[in-house]
């Protein structure tokens, strides 16, 4: 039935029969495609594969997890801003046990790599996490939120310190041996400081960037409309600080950098492959449409024809 | 893509929207009924402000899955008002509505579309300008194409035969209940309470539901039509009546509402001293409408659920209101 499916869908689909080579690589992580799913916008992508075949990305960042359950923020959890939005999900999510228990068995049979994204409040937080998943043959890596704008302790205070992201990189990397993405947060001074720390401190790869923190006031209840006060602004408001940052880091050439932020259509797409990211992640643009990074990657395929590029690898860095 | 049939003021600040939408016909596949919902995009397609879609509770729909069409055997013809006959006894559904999204505007291929043929369905919305999105929505005109994802979310309990039914709907929570009395009136007995702050509000809102098989109860705020007080406050008159009578011990009464939460908090606590089992409609701000981002999530006695995929219908006595 599958078989037949995937068939059909070949037949149906132009693109399928397209000359662009589209492979790439972050580090050791080879990917076939350069669309990724954002981490928490994708679950651990029993959802998304109801609706379309998951080897249609280049691999899936899941939700992120903590070492303990947990509940989440209390509602409102989102807010819509001009072009953009702010959530304050407050990292909800089953915890380790739970995420191995009841996620990694079926994440095993996903074809594109699965990236399991972790969060802590603590350095020994993340020595957790990162010893409870080593040798985890159903993940491809882990993607390290140090920048997380939506849980108290920890989160975004690590990733804004060049020093606390070595730390933690570090304790990520004595129990992992695979492959490690270190999501850095737009809220930073020098973000050249953290990703060298990041690389120093033996990451793969950066994901650039996170949320931006926000707020919005409700002017009738005179209040924050969210439960939580603050969130992380997304969407296309976002973009043009992410691609800033993705310029900026390409150019200095530390790590190979997984690009996004607001990223809602194959153009959008381009221009972070132009600015020097190897590969991006959708997100936002997944609550809009759950189909968005298919469509997004169709995009590219376009544009790339349009270009007479045969791969990708050829516009990347260009604009820089 | 889906097209604007009509768009009529019915009320203050009140509209009905028919669009015309390809929605797939394999049973638990995006079938429009009752109590599941369609996340509209409000935006110019060029612009991304406001950028999340809006979920609007379907409030009828004609031309979906013939298996739930056939539950009653004759029925009123929403857009003509004649009696119709929808054929033969098909059965009841045992489940409850099946998530699953099934309808963008995308090209994109789409697992769904491949398993299924399409034909032309009508869906309507009841809704209430409350802000920007409910205003933009408002000014696409007939002939106009909106992107309409859905139906989606999990629906009402349908299988319901002979029974003793009540509906409550509060305000705009009377919405989702139309498309579910329509369901229901011809197998069982219905008992409709329906209530708003005034009669120019109310009187719209329940227009529809007078032209059903079923008893009809009103309640304003303002006494400007039918009783005074809350639609709760109505119900709770009439069966604590009944129940002093004893009469519920032998009733296979269920109930189901929709409406804010204070009246579903109330209706709950009621529903739980009185022995009554039912289902609830919950609204909650939402941004995917297909479970992923976990931002309308409900606290109930099974932990969180999603409004929008577990939900928007859930069994009345797990939900938590406090945290909802």
């Amino acid at each position: 039935m599958a078989a037949d499916n995937s068939q059909r869908e070949r037949a149906d689909n132009p693109r399928i029969n397209h000359n662009i080579d589209l492979t790439t690589a972050l580090g050791a992580l080879q990917l076939n495609n350069p669309v990724l799913t954002a981490s928490g916008t994708c679950g651990f992508g029993r959802e998304l594969a109801e609706i379309y075949e998951l080897s249609e990305l280049g691999a899936l960042i899941v939700k992120g997890i903590t070492v303990e359950p947990r509940s989440g923020n209390p509602s409102p959890r989102i807010a819509e801003t001009p072009a953009g939005m702010l959530n304050s999900i407050g990292l909800e999510n089953p915890g380790l046990e739970g995420f191995i228990r009841e996620e990694l068995p079926w994440l095993a049979e996903v074809k594109p790599p699965v990236l399991a994204n972790i969060s802590g409040h603590s350095i020994s937080d993340f020595s957790r996490l990162a010893e409870g998943l080593a040798d985890r043959e159903e993940i491809a890596g882990l993607e390290v939120n140090v920048s997380c704008p939506n849980i108290g302790a920890g989160g975004l205070a690590f990733g804004t310190d060049p020093e606390m992201v070595a730390r933690v990189t570090e304790a990520v990397r004595d129990y992992y041996s695979g492959f490690i993405l270190i999501k850095l947060t737009p809220a930073v001074g020098d973000i050249l400081a953290v990703a060298q720390a990041a690389r120093d401190a033996g990451a793969d790869a950066l994901t650039v960037c996170n949320t931006m923190p926000g707020i919005d006031i409700d002017v009738e209840t005179q209040a924050s409309v969210l439960g939580n006060t603050y969130g992380g602004l997304s969407g296309p408001a976002l973009q043009p600080i992410a691609l800033k940052l993705v310029y900026q880091l390409a150019q200095a050439d530390i790590l190979p950098i997984l690009g996004g932020g607001g990223i809602m259509s194959g153009r959008d797409a381009i221009k972070f492959f132009l600015a020097g990211a190897r590969a991006v992640s959708v997100g936002t643009a997944t609550l809009l449409n759950p189909l968005a990074p298919v469509k997004i990657k169709n995009e590219i395929i376009d544009y790339l024809e349009e270009q007479n590029c045969s791969s990708l690898e050829e516009i990347i860095g260009r604009a820089l | 893509m889906a097209e604007v049939i009509s768009q009529t003021e019915i009320g203050p600040d009140l509209y009905k929207l028919k669009i015309s939408a390809r929605i797939p016909q394999a049973p638990a596949e995006g079938v429009a009924a009752p109590g599941r919902f369609c996340h509209l995009q409000v935006r110019q397609p060029e612009s991304w402000d406001p950028l999340l879609r809006r979920p609007l509770s379907i409030y009828n729909a004609e031309g979906y899955n013939p298996e739930l069409t056939a539950e009653t055997d004759r029925e009123t013809d929403f857009e003509t008002g004649h009696e119709t006959d929808h054929g033969t006894d098909h059965g009841t559904n045992n489940e409850r509505a099946h998530k699953t999204i099934r309808n963008t505007d995308d090209e994109t291929d789409h697992k769904a579309f491949h398993k299924t043929d399409h034909e032309t369905d009508q869906l309507e919305f009841v809704y209430q300008i409350r802000g920007r999105g409910t205003r933009l929505l408002s000014q696409f005109q007939a002939g106009e194409q909106i992107d309409c994802m859905g139906p989606l979310g999990s629906g009402f309990t349908l299988d319901f035969r002979g029974s003793s039914i009540i509906l409550l709907g509060g305000g705009l929570g009377i919405a989702p209940l139309y498309f579910l009395a329509r369901k229901l009136a011809a197998n069982n007995d219905l008992q409709v309470y329906l209530g708003a702050s005034s009669a120019d509000l109310l009187e719209p809102l329940a227009a529809d539901f007078a032209r059903l098989d079923l008893r009809l109860t009103l309640a304003t705020d303002d006494g400007s039509l039918g009783r005074v007080g809350t639609v709760f406050d109505a119900f709770r008159e009439d069966f604590t009546e009944k129940f002093q009578e004893g009469k519920n011990s032998q009733q296979s009464d269920y109930i189901f509402a929709c409406g804010p939460v204070p009246l579903l908090h109330s209706l709950q606590k009621y529903m739980t001293a009185n022995n009554l089992p039912g289902e609830f409609s919950l609204e909650k701000r939402m941004a995917c409408g297909s479970g992923v981002c976990l931002s309308c999530v409900c606290q109930t006695a099974k932990g969180n659920q999603r409004v929008c995929y577990e939900g928007p219908v859930l069994p009345a006595r797990e939900v938590i209101f406090n945290g909802c």
